[in-house]
């Protein structure tokens, strides 16, 4: 096992610099033609016990981020440090050691479930991999704990998955990714394919099961006001990047990034007439293929306050105003975005 | 786990449709046929009575006996001589099928899940046989290793395991890409592990269907190359050996042929039906519905 980090402020999780690039390659040679990155240098930190959570369009590397975290992908560049230690090129056994510590709960419950195994089975599978963790006379009673925990009732043990509803489905990836009292739980959309009213169940869950085993999440959604309800701190990925991270609360309510301050302003409001809120902006076009990606900075094919400079200088990430921005003009940015501001 | 699983199984609450009950009680006929037959109707195949030759079906014999369903050419009662045969033909289907399916599984398997070289070279091997006619490949290693049970069993195993390869491979390349695979990398799991728990899972139902498809063509095959006198030695009986020894009389002895014929359709079709509603009971998402 990894010793526990001394220092309580150190990163549970910390991505530096990170990449992952998929090859593609010509039909008959098989040479390489085309490299994507999917992710192009994200750097992100998790805190133990906090959630991360993580917006941005379909295809702006989200998924392949939390693919790379758990192993399932292989990062091109960049450092994945778990509690200190670099995991990026972990070999098959220290992944095994890792699973412990990290786990991941999917978009899809049906599919992330052996359509040929019970209840049983698929949580069971934990200790066919880790047999060490709980002595066989024990695993039972385990089963039937973890699933009262996730609200199932343990008379469902012996039911195939496709017997059971969606949430249902979800709370038994859950069961399994708590099964190894991991410290991290990579969520990737774990609640976009649900209805809403079980979305809202299924994230009262996991915020108790968080308190209670003192989990990490690094939390993947596309839906904005479910990411403000659960997560401490937010990352704005845009093609393959991160654009704006910080406190969750400081980048609500006021966005220092042009593509924040567009996706925010996207969130429907109950009452739009009786509430202040900055206008309505639609970015135009769609997001620029990362098979060549824009010059400089990356949003800038979108941005309504593209000048110059953004077409041939990359931003980095900076400090600006509580939160860290790439944007060369955040300032202006956060003018705009400030309560009662004309943008 | 016992007490966890003994609720609910797959077969509970629901009765067992017609389509598997009833091939499974004929070819569950023809193994008991084949078990007991010939220790109840004993057949010599050196025994000749050439008073008794090419008698129809329901003829008394010279020796006070009833023949069921005629006799042959030499006079040997043509009902002993199919139990006999039943037990070598059940037997060569059976074990050409064990064996060409576990070679063809594991290549299979190995080529989908690995892919790369290996991939390359097992699929291009299976190219190579499948384009040469299956039965001149048969015809061509008889000949060299010459005719025994074994032989005829390696022989047609060599010839079948392309189709049972291919399927695997086809699908452990659609189950190794799903996501019930990667939650199960996530919890750390090896190769092995993801073989054995998520590919074989996945592999029974089209493996089986291909299987009772080629349950037929194997024993016709058997046929083909015992009529060449590639097959088993000539003392042993075998349908299609006695299928063959008959063409010759069809004229004025229809029933030598045909008896065997008919025994053999019957089985091969109820072993398709049989492997057809098992696949569909071995589809979890449709075993409750």
């Amino acid at each position: 096992m990894i010793a526990s980090s001394p220092d309580p402020l150190a990163p549970l999780l910390a991505l530096d610099n990170l990449r992952v690039s998929f090859a593609i390659r010509s039909p008959i040679l098989r040479r390489i033609k085309m490299q994507v990155d999917a992710v192009a240098g994200v750097d992100l930190a998790v805190a133990p016990g906090k959630t991360m959570g993580v917006v941005g369009e379909s295809g702006c590397g989200k998924s392949t981020m939390a693919r790379a975290i758990v192993g399932l992908e292989r990062p091109t560049g960049g450092s994945i440090r778990f509690a200190g230690e670099a995991i990026e090129d972990a070999d098959a056994n220290a992944r095994r050691r890792l699973a412990r510590d990290i786990q991941m709960i999917f978009q899809d419950p049906f599919a992330s479930l052996n359509p040929r195994k019970t209840v049983a089975q698929i949580i069971g599978e934990v200790w066919d991999v880790h047999p060490d963790l709980t002595p066989e006379h024990g695993r039972e009673r385990e089963i039937i704990r973890l699933m009262e925990r996730v609200g199932l009732s343990p008379e469902m043990a012996s039911r195939f998955p496709h017997q059971f509803s969606g949430g249902q489905r979800q709370r038994i990836g859950i069961a399994r990714a708590i099964a190894l009292r991991p410290r991290l739980i990579v969520c990737d959309e774990p609640v976009s394919a649900l209805d809403v009213s079980v979305q809202a169940q299924t994230l009262n869950l996991l915020a108790e099961l968080q308190q209670e085993f003192g989990l990490a999440y690094l939390f993947i959604a596309h839906d904005l006001s479910v990411v403000r309800h659960i997560s401490d701190e937010l990352a704005v990925m845009y093609l393959g990047r991160i654009v704006e991270t910080g406190p969750v609360e400081t980048i609500y309510q006021q966005p220092a990034h042009p593509y924040s301050i567009a996706l925010l302003s996207a969130i429907p409001v109950p009452r739009p007439w009786a509430e202040e809120r900055p206008p309505r902006i639609v970015l135009e076009g769609d997001v620029p293929t990362p098979l060549a990606p824009p010059s400089g900075c990356r949003f800038h094919t979108r941005c309504f306050m593209a000048r110059d400079v953004c077409r041939s200088e990359s931003p980095s990430l900076r400090p600006v105003a509580g939160r860290n921005v790439a944007c060369h003009f955040a300032e202006e940015a956060l003018t705009r975005s400030a309560p009662g501001a004309d943008a | 786990m016992a007490d966890l699983s003994a609720t609910t199984t797959l077969a509970s609450g629901r009765a067992l449709p017609l389509g598997i009950v009833l091939p499974a009680i004929v070819v569950g006929f023809y193994v008991l046929a084949a078990v007991i037959g010939p220790i109840l109707l004993g057949f010599d195949p050196v025994a000749t009575s050439l008073a008794d030759r090419l008698k129809p079906p329901m003829t008394a014999l010279a020796n006070g006996s009833l023949s069921l369903l005629g006799t042959d050419a030499v006079g040997r009662d043509l009902l002993a001589q199919m139990l006999a045969g039943a037990r070598i033909s059940l037997a060569v289907g059976a074990a050409t099928l064990v064996l060409a399916s576990l070679i063809g599984v594991a290549l299979g398997v190995v080529a989908g899940y690995w892919g790369g070289a290996v991939d390359t070279v097992v699929m291009r091997i299976a190219d190579i046989q499948l384009g040469f006619p299956s039965i001149l490949l048969a015809v061509l290693v008889a000949a060299v290793i010459g005719p025994s049970l074994t032989n005829v069993i390696l022989v047609l195993a060599v010839t079948r395991w392309v189709v049972f390869a291919r399927v695997a491979r086809a699908q452990t390349l659609t189950i190794k890409s799903r996501t019930f695979v990667d939650a199960s990398r996530t919890l750390g799991a090896t190769d092995a592990h993801i073989i054995i728990n998520c590919i074989l899972p996945a592999l029974v139902a089209p493996i089986l269907v291909v299987a009772t498809v080629q349950f037929g063509l194997v024993i016709v095959a058997e046929a083909s190359l015992s009529f060449l006198g590639l097959g088993l030695p000539v003392g042993i009986p075998t349908w299609g050996g006695t299928i063959s020894a008959g063409r010759s009389y069809l004229a004025n002895a229809w029933w030598i042929s045909t008896m065997p014929g008919i025994a053999l359709s019957i089985l091969v079709i109820c072993v398709g039906i049989l492997g057809d509603t098992l696949r569909d009971r071995l589809d979890p998402n449709l075993v409750t519905r």
